[in-house]
């Protein structure tokens, strides 16, 4: 009975954040100490308070589906290479680096060079950033893909007379799918959820989700930040849906 | 001699893995290896394949093939592990090298079909690899080399996974299409029985070094191959 | 592709940081007016930077600690009820939550007028927002540290399932119980040590990212000290172009600390791998 109860509680502090997120975004006024907001209304979904949040939530798709399709294609090619290079593990330390850093302080170490080019508070250059940012992650990723097996299979390859062009595009990444799609998902999310580089690179300039909720709490505008906020975890929830109905195994995709 | 290897010689961080290997083999004959884990079989057959740097030349039916790429040599590898494309049925498994080859698609169906029947294969065509057995996964490996019509097959203990019975009947299997299709081939184990079934001519590999013996009495006669203490033992057994 | 990689891979960090040094020296920059170790002897003897790494490595510390003591203790107290399906997929939910929103929530429950405050009005515990004990921008940084605990508990509770069942520990825990365990000595004798010692290289990496978070340090810490993340950041952001050079030694001693973390984390790493095998 214990148990039960300590599971209760654990599964209703991990699930209730996402029934309270739409509960504020739908709230109209909520004065303290009220226990539950005083009236309702749609009105922030249909737009009425600020900007409209869809604008937001365009941009920040239009950042992470680029960045996503990027970083898995040139993480897994780049991967095939450095795995198999003679100098494997020099190159695994490397990738570690960028990965590790907390990505606002690494945005501040490359803000003079985006400030010379011409690329800070820009589209283009929040979109190079976020690559630069996980490019190495999805390299990353693919490393222990490229294991023994693998190898002998793009072997097999080259002897059954095929150049490395056929290699990748009738084995290798066919064979790779799965790693494919959870590395598509990662890097999509790692650019969805992002913040510190985007802030600093962006200017605050490029409006994606994760900026909005800040300004809007800087604005002291919970119900919209709440409605920023719901936005922002429907792609992963809805992934998650997905990833347990029909693609994979449950543990995979955390990586 | 059709297959003519000469001094290949292989280092790896100051070891010397093969040393100065050098044979012949005549068209249409396999020529079985033995030998013990770590012994350089596996080096060299890569060598040969060319999925391997090192030393030396390889000639094939007059042809010197060491600097050509794999895909250009007309040698295929085949691993102890059938390595069979998940991705792809028995089928498409065994038409791979033909589609690369950008066949004509009812050829490609036609040896196929054949392929498949010679290797009493027919009805598991659609089968996905996680479907087939272990046996089965080896011949349609098998199938796939072949139907590339190589000019030489290496095999590097390619039954090595598999249990007695299978293993038996894949040696009858192998011994049956590399005599009907006159396939040259080097046959790499560390099965004393294997090696003595399947090779027309019979070597034995030691740190790098190849030794090759003219008959089977002299490799009966050689200590190291371990031969003449196997008859012992079954003769004592059946006093 | 090796060219790629160390171009994108490899050369903006290293760029990065190479360009931080001199700016640090008084190479580079604005105020770049030849070699000077001047604002190193600033910097270093500035307590700010030290409180700041000191106050980073001790949130991540304490939440990494109490995750794990919190993971392993939900572990053994609920496993069979883990693994019901339903129950694992609800595990999952939490990580959907990025810092920013969990930085968000934390922000409405936790804060004077937030739910929890609410509630203890509604129970007649606290008559004003006054009453309730600060949890935002607090000194203990105790809202930074229940968020990063949010954020990473449902990970390691997850991790530890996983790892739970790829050592095969209930095969383990049976054998055990064969030469005479009890349920006490197989978690102290077997889980404990077989699991921790397969969780010890995540465990460090995941320091490393709570050492350099930021958007939780942002929302609810702080102005002063701040977590080592904001710290550079806003030295970064002032108009002050004398903070500039102490925003510039900092990162350049946050990468030296990263540097010597990634080590140690590839060693555990390969060890972790050569006992595995």
């Amino acid at each position: 009975m214990m148990r039960r109860l300590l599971l209760a509680l654990v599964l209703a502090l991990f699930v209730l954040p996402f029934a309270f997120l739409p509960a504020l975004s739908l709230a109209g006024q909520w004065r303290y100490p009220d226990l539950l907001p005083l009236e309702w209304t749609l009105s922030h979904w249909m737009g009425a308070t600020g900007r409209h949040w869809a604008t937001d939530a365009a941009t920040s798709l239009a950042l992470a589906l680029p960045v996503a399709c990027a970083s898995t294609a040139a993480g897994f090619i780049s991967a095939r290479f450095l795995a198999w290079h003679p100098k494997r593990r020099l190159w695994l330390t490397l990738a570690y680096f960028p990965y590790a850093f907390s990505p606002v302080i690494y945005a501040h170490c490359l803000k003079y060079f985006f400030n010379v080019s011409q690329l800070s508070g820009t589209f283009a250059g929040v979109l190079l950033a976020q690559f630069i940012l996980t490019y190495p992650f999805a390299i990353l990723l693919f490393f222990s893909h490229f294991d023994r097996r693998m190898r002998a299979m793009e072997d097999l390859v080259y002897t059954l007379g095929g150049s490395m062009w056929t290699a990748f595009r009738r084995v290798l990444v066919p064979v790779s799918r799965p790693a494919l799609l959870v590395c598509f998902f990662q890097v999509f999310l790692i650019s969805w959820f992002e913040y510190g580089l985007t802030s600093v690179i962006g200017l605050g300039q490029v409006r994606t989700l994760t900026i909005a909720v800040f300004q809007y709490i800087g604005e002291a505008n919970v119900y919209v930040a709440a409605l920023a906020a719901c936005l922002i975890c429907l792609p992963p929830l809805a992934l998650l849906w997905l990833n347990q109905r029909y693609v994979f195994r449950s543990s995979s995709w955390q990586g | 001699m059709f297959l003519d290897v000469q001094h290949i010689t292989k280092t790896f961080e100051g070891d010397t893995v093969l040393s100065e290997v050098s044979f012949g083999l005549e068209k249409g004959r396999t020529l079985a290896i033995l030998g013990r884990s770590g012994c350089g079989k596996t080096t060299l057959l890569k060598i040969m394949a060319g999925l391997l740097e090192g030393q030396g030349r390889v000639e094939l039916d007059g042809r010197d093939i060491s600097a050509l790429p794999p895909r250009l040599r007309g040698v295929v590898y085949l691993y102890q592990e059938p390595l069979l494309f998940p991705h792809l049925n028995a089928f498409e498994n065994v038409a791979f090298g033909l589609r690369l080859q950008r066949l004509p698609e009812p050829e490609i169906r036609r040896r196929v079909e054949a392929m498949l029947e010679a290797l009493e294969l027919a009805e598991h065509a659609k089968k996905m690899p996680p479907a087939l057995s272990g046996g089965q996964k080896q011949r349609v490996s098998f199938g796939r080399a072949l139907i590339v019509q190589p000019q030489l097959l290496l095999l590097d203990e390619p039954f090595g996974a598999l249990d007695v019975e299978t293993r038996a009947s894949m040696q009858q299997l192998f011994k049956r299409i590399a005599g009907e299709q006159g396939i040259t081939s080097i046959f790499v184990t560390h099965d004393l029985k294997e090696a003595v079934l399947t090779g027309d001519r019979l070597a034995y590999m030691e740190r790098g070094r190849l030794h090759i013996f003219d008959n089977l009495s002299d490799f009966t006669a050689d200590p190291r191959t371990g031969m003449g203490q196997e008859i012992e033992f079954w003769k004592k057994i059946s006093r | 592709m090796i060219i790629f990689f160390l171009l994108f891979g490899v050369l903006p960090l290293a760029a990065g940081l190479v360009f931080t040094l001199l700016y640090s020296l008084g190479l580079a920059g604005s105020l770049g007016e030849g070699f000077t170790l001047q604002y190193w002897h600033a910097a270093l003897r500035d307590g700010e930077l030290w409180q700041s790494l000191a106050l980073s490595a001790a949130v991540s510390i304490a939440a990494v600690l109490l995750s794990t003591l919190a993971a392993f203790a939900v572990l053994f107290a609920c496993r069979p009820l883990l693994e019901q399906k339903r129950v694992h997929y609800l595990l999952h939910w939490p990580l959907a939550m990025p810092p920013v929103v969990a930085a968000f929530v934390s922000f409405q429950w936790l804060g004077n007028s937030g739910v929890l405050s609410r509630v203890a009005h509604a129970l007649g515990w606290s008559a004003d927002t006054g009453d309730f004990p600060a949890l935002i921008n607090d000194p203990y940084y105790l809202g930074v540290l229940l968020t990063l605990l949010l954020l990473s508990f449902p990970f390691f509770l997850l991790l530890l399932l996983n790892h739970y069942r790829s050592a095969q520990m209930g095969e383990l825990a049976q054998l055990a119980a064969t030469l005479g365990a009890g349920a006490g000595q197989i978690r102290r004798h077997v889980a404990i040590p077989v699991l921790l010692q397969r969780m010890r290289p995540t465990l460090l990496l995941y320091f490393v990212f709570l050492f350099g978070a930021f958007e939780v340090a942002l929302l609810l810490g702080r102005q002063s000290p701040a977590m080592i993340s904001v710290f550079i950041h806003r030295k970064f952001n002032k108009f002050n172009l004398l903070d500039l050079p102490v925003a510039n030694v900092a990162t350049v001693v946050y990468a030296l600390f990263i540097v010597a973390l990634i080590a140690a984390f590839l060693q555990l790493a390969r060890d972790k791998n050569t006992a595995g095998t």
